[in-house]
């Protein structure tokens, strides 16, 4: 595999720029070529920073040449949503009016990892207004668009994450993930994404969306590289493996009502190659839904409440009426989510003493159509937009870890992935159970064809 | 739509100096009826959970 390839890897490259089989500058001009030629299809990409990559690379360059170690990423391409600070730019957060703010005066903290560990950042990337969506279906910078189906969405609200990585734009993205919105578009996009414990991974730098649910995480279209990203982004964590042939949750009720057939059957894939298979029903999954649900409206409402106050012309309309609405939120539902939220949590390590992980799928379809307002799901019509993030959005309140997986069937041309869950601090588990679903080949993550 | 949510919701918005245009209310309102409709999938805890606060770490 060619170093400066579409389908290479973080470590492929990063071993070749060590070994000096290729340069930095190599590796990132391919990268930005990549860039420029699928941006008009796929739209992945707010802002590309090329004379910083470049500059960048000339420097690794140059550190090689004199015998430094330029780091377990050495020249690796990568790209963040845009709600990272990038030093000397502006984070737009997939809107207008945050354009009006200085440019960063620094990178935020995950990125500034990455770029210490021999990263290079070469953009920013489309995301939904200030994170709130599912869909990537941005009024200001137009919608993202599936690399494995240019007519459907990539999910969200970390669209342009997954869809850069989906197309082979860059081995590796940051996303963040308040209610799937990293889960979603790898799903759909059909890459690995991990949301890690909640707090584990710095969010200096980063916009806020919904404080008390934000997480950030990376995507990578190969385990070991998602590994790596979170090797170097993830604080504290237990490292230890599973004790014994791990026990499976499958998570039914709601994870089960709520997903059509490909998506069940990829979750039982899953189950089936990680251990001993049990049922798992959680009645307060629902409930865990709305708490998310109310929790985000509330939090998001508050934060923006003086641009929707000022700004009500350069705001989304649908972005802008559900921020009012959080902002108009009586404080009564935000403390009864808030309390159901705790009980919920309970629970769910509770589940964690008689099961190692617990596996769901990540959306109850594969990816639909941009535009589409509703889906048929076992003969129900469900709200597309809303729905695609029912199965992700319970498990956000507890803040445990969740990997997933992207799972394909031969008869069908879009992935849906899995959610495979661990107890908080515990996101070597679901690394390794991503690592063995790769090798098994139930799960997979190739680039789309027509990027390659 | 509901016609106190509607109320409330006007009220609220002129209240917190929030300005809404007339082609914007049906939809800020819709907004509002949502959420209420997830309030309403919120269980009334037992007074053991009601005492515990809210946690924001795992």
């Amino acid at each position: 595999m060619s170093p400066v390839s579409a389908d290479s890897t973080a470590r492929d490259i990063a071993a070749a720029v060590r070994a000096g089989d290729v340069s930095a500058a190599e590796v990132i001009e391919a990268a930005l070529a990549r860039i420029a030629t699928a941006q008009p299809g796929c739209n992945a990409f707010r802002l590309i920073t090329a004379d910083r990559a470049r500059e960048a690379a000339a420097e690794i360059d140059a550190r090689r040449a004199v015998g430094e170690d330029v780091g377990p990423l050495a020249g690796v391409p990568f790209a963040v949503k845009d709600l990272f600070d990038l030093a000397g730019e502006r984070t737009a957060a997939g809107s207008e009016v945050l354009l009006d703010r200085p440019p960063a005066s620094k990178d935020a903290e995950a990125v500034r990892r990455l770029v210490a560990a021999g990263g290079i950042p070469v953009g920013t990337l489309v995301m939904d207004e200030f994170a709130f969506g599912f869909t990537t279906e941005n009024s200001h910078y137009g919608p993202v668009r599936n690399p494995h189906d240019l007519e459907r969405t990539a999910g969200g609200s970390s669209g342009g994450s997954a869809a850069a990585v989906a197309a082979g734009l860059v081995p590796i993205a940051l996303g963040t993930d308040t209610n799937g919105s990293i889960r979603v578009p790898a799903s759909l996009c059909g890459v690995f994404g991990l949301k890690p414990t909640y707090g584990a991974v710095s969010r200096k730098g980063v916009q806020i969306f919904s404080d008390s649910l934000d997480h950030v995480g990376p995507f990578a279209r190969s385990v070991a590289d998602l590994e790596l990203a979170a090797g170097i982004l993830v604080d504290g964590g237990d490292p230890s493996p599973f004790g014994r042939s791990p026990r499976i949750g499958v998570l039914g009720g709601w994870f089960a009502d709520n997903a059509d057939e490909q998506a069940v059957r990829a979750a039982s894939a899953v189950a089936e190659q990680l251990g001993d298979v049990v049922s798992v029903e959680l009645p307060l999954a629902e409930a865990a839904h709305a708490a998310a649900s109310v929790i985000t409206y509330a939090e998001a409402g508050e934060l923006h409440i003086d641009r929707i106050r000022a700004e009500r012309d350069r705001l989304d309309p649908v972005v802008r009426h559900r921020l009012v609405a959080g902002a108009l939120l009586p404080a009564d539902w935000y403390v009864r989510a808030q309390r159901l939220r705790a009980v919920w949590a309970a629970a769910i390590r509770e589940v964690f003493d008689d099961v190692d992980l617990l596996v769901a799928p990540a959306t109850p379809f594969a990816a639909p159509q941009i535009g589409t307002d509703t889906v048929v799901v076992d003969g129900r019509e469900l709200p597309a937009r809303p729905a695609v993030g029912w199965l992700t959005q319970p498990l956000t309140p507890t803040g445990v870890p969740v990997g997933v997986a992207p799972v394909w069937e031969s008869e069908r041309p879009l992935p849906v992935g899995v959610q495979v869950i661990a107890p908080p601090h515990r996101e070597t588990l679901v690394l390794s159970a991503l690592a063995q679903l790769e090798s098994a080949g139930v799960a997979a993550s190739p680039v789309a064809e027509e990027f390659v | 739509m509901n016609a106190d949510l509607r109320a409330y919701t006007l009220a609220t918005a002129d209240l917190l100096g929030i300005d809404l245009a007339a082609d914007e209310i049906d939809a800020v309102v819709g907004q509002v009826e949502r959420v209420a409709g997830l309030v309403e999938k919120l269980p009334h805890l037992d007074d053991d959970a009601l005492t515990m606060a809210p946690r924001f770490e795992p």
